[in-house]
């Protein structure tokens, strides 16, 4: 059935080898594509501003960019949290725990921005791993 | 016995990891690596092939020699004092990088997941390794010309395939942040594909679904949670529509979970949330791994207890 076969060869046109086959020799996935610098990923630093610049022309502008929508609104953590670096969690403005006082234990734990890896504004770890970022 | 945590300060994952290890009495110290330098301080000396030393803040501080396990959250990029030019940022940020991350990651602890496994991100790794492992995987194509693109679209037919982002699927632009979903490709689309060749593009057989399942997988464990979709955005991507999800547990078949068991060897995961799409007639087809996948919500939608299971990882109790 059209569509129903579960290959990973597309190429057959150029007459080259499987895309499988030549990566099964690679000795190490770590080693053959993580760079030294990329083996202690870390987030983005807070307080980046949102980038400003304007998209490219169509002639050169990633075509995988195509259709980009606006993420849904998420409900914010509430105001007045902060960290209570003794207790090494979040607590509210009477000093208890967020997580014994929140209502919906999933809420702000997905997003559509980057929902598999969490909230972006609280989980980064989509921002690439070497990218320092601003200083 | 310690365990040490690294997250930034905003995660409630980590907060309710903390809360977890504190009602079990287990030491946990938890660190992000932004307040690297100003609030955190290491002193690491090798004595006799191992790292010794102290990991401290202004509140605690941990014995390097007594770390037990490390639950790595992706913590935030250090932050260094004002002043400095690009240059010595750069410096400093990999001095820092290489200190912090090699003393950390030379420690024979547990780590969930090491940091050294970056290549685990790439999906086109995950995609070949699952495949090794005995596991059904999409049609897939990468590229960056038109006619790898028009020659995929011909074997599968308009509507049959599906645009997937390789890396993040959000950037931000015009002082907003903007998201690509995976989405189904149409005529149009295939009709203008100016801009291809600029990057790298990933493309993928539409498979006929079901409902989705995401495994995760804790050591040895695997939990099983399918994701039925309540709209046809979600349908396609079901991060598009999350109201519209329910979730219920659900059995992983022996044949996938051996194979999930190999393909974690395989990327060196102690950890993962695993996607797969369950077709009509019962196929399970991976889409891919997520060595940080967030499982806060299933955990609160099934009450299944995923964090004392992570919990009983870094601890060893799984053993």
């Amino acid at each position: 059935m059209r569509g129903q076969q579960f290959v990973t060869n597309v190429l057959p046109r150029r007459g080259r080898s499987p895309i499988p086959e030549a990566a099964s020799r690679a000795p190490s996935l770590s080693a053959a594509l993580a760079s030294a610098s990329e083996q202690f990923g870390l987030g983005r630093p807070p307080g980046l501003p949102v980038a400003s610049a304007g998209p490219s022309s169509r002639e050169i502008r990633p075509w995988g960019l195509r259709r980009l929508v606006r993420p849904v609104a998420t409900v914010p953590l509430p105001a007045g949290l902060r960290y209570d670096p003794v207790r090494q969690v979040l607590v509210d403005g009477s000093g208890n725990r967020f997580v014994d006082v929140r209502g919906d234990a999933s809420a702000e734990s997905v997003s559509d921005v980057d929902g598999d890896e969490g909230r972006s504004e609280d989980w980064r770890y989509d921002f690439a791993p070497d990218d320092p970022g601003v200083a | 016995m310690t365990v040490l945590v690294l997250a930034p300060e905003r995660d409630l994952s980590a907060d309710r990891m903390v809360a977890e290890l504190d009602a079990r009495g287990v030491a946990v110290f938890r660190v992000d690596t932004a307040w690297f330098p100003s609030r955190l301080t290491l002193e690491a000396r090798l004595v006799e092939g191992r790292w010794v030393g102290l990991l401290a803040t202004p509140e605690r501080m941990v014995g390097l020699e007594v770390i037990r396990s490390v639950w790595y959250r992706t913590p935030s990029t250090f932050r260094f004092p004002e002043g400095l030019n690009p240059a010595e940022w750069q410096h400093a940020f990999l001095e820092a990088k290489f200190g912090i991350g090699g003393v950390l990651g030379g420690l024979n602890a547990l780590w969930v997941n090491h940091p050294n496994r970056a290549a685990a991100a790439y999906k086109p790794v995950q995609l070949a390794a699952a495949a090794r492992c005995g596991l059904h995987v999409p049609d897939t194509l990468i590229t960056n010309t038109p006619e790898a693109v028009h020659g995929f679209v011909t074997v599968h037919g308009a509507g049959r395939v599906v645009t997937k982002m390789l890396g993040a699927n959000h950037i931000e632009e015009r002082g907003a942040r903007q998201v690509a979903f995976t989405r189904v490709l149409t005529t149009e689309d295939a009709a203008d594909l100016r801009g291809i060749r600029t990057t790298a593009h990933q493309l993928q057989q539409w498979v006929p679904k079901s409902h989705e399942v995401r495994v995760v997988v804790i050591g040895e464990r695997q939990f099983g949670f399918a994701i039925h979709a309540g709209s046809k955005e979600a349908l396609i991507d079901f991060r598009a529509d999350y109201p519209s999800l329910r979730y219920e547990r659900t059995d992983v078949p022996p044949a996938v979970a051996a194979s999930i068991t190999r393909l974690m060897a395989s990327l060196g995961l102690a950890f993962g949330a695993l996607d797969f799409v369950v077709t009509p007639t019962g196929r399970w087809v991976f889409l891919e791994c997520n060595p940080g996948g967030q499982y806060d919500r299933l955990e609160a939608r099934t009450g299944v207890p995923l964090t004392a299971a992570l919990a009983d990882l870094l601890t060893g109790a799984a053993s």
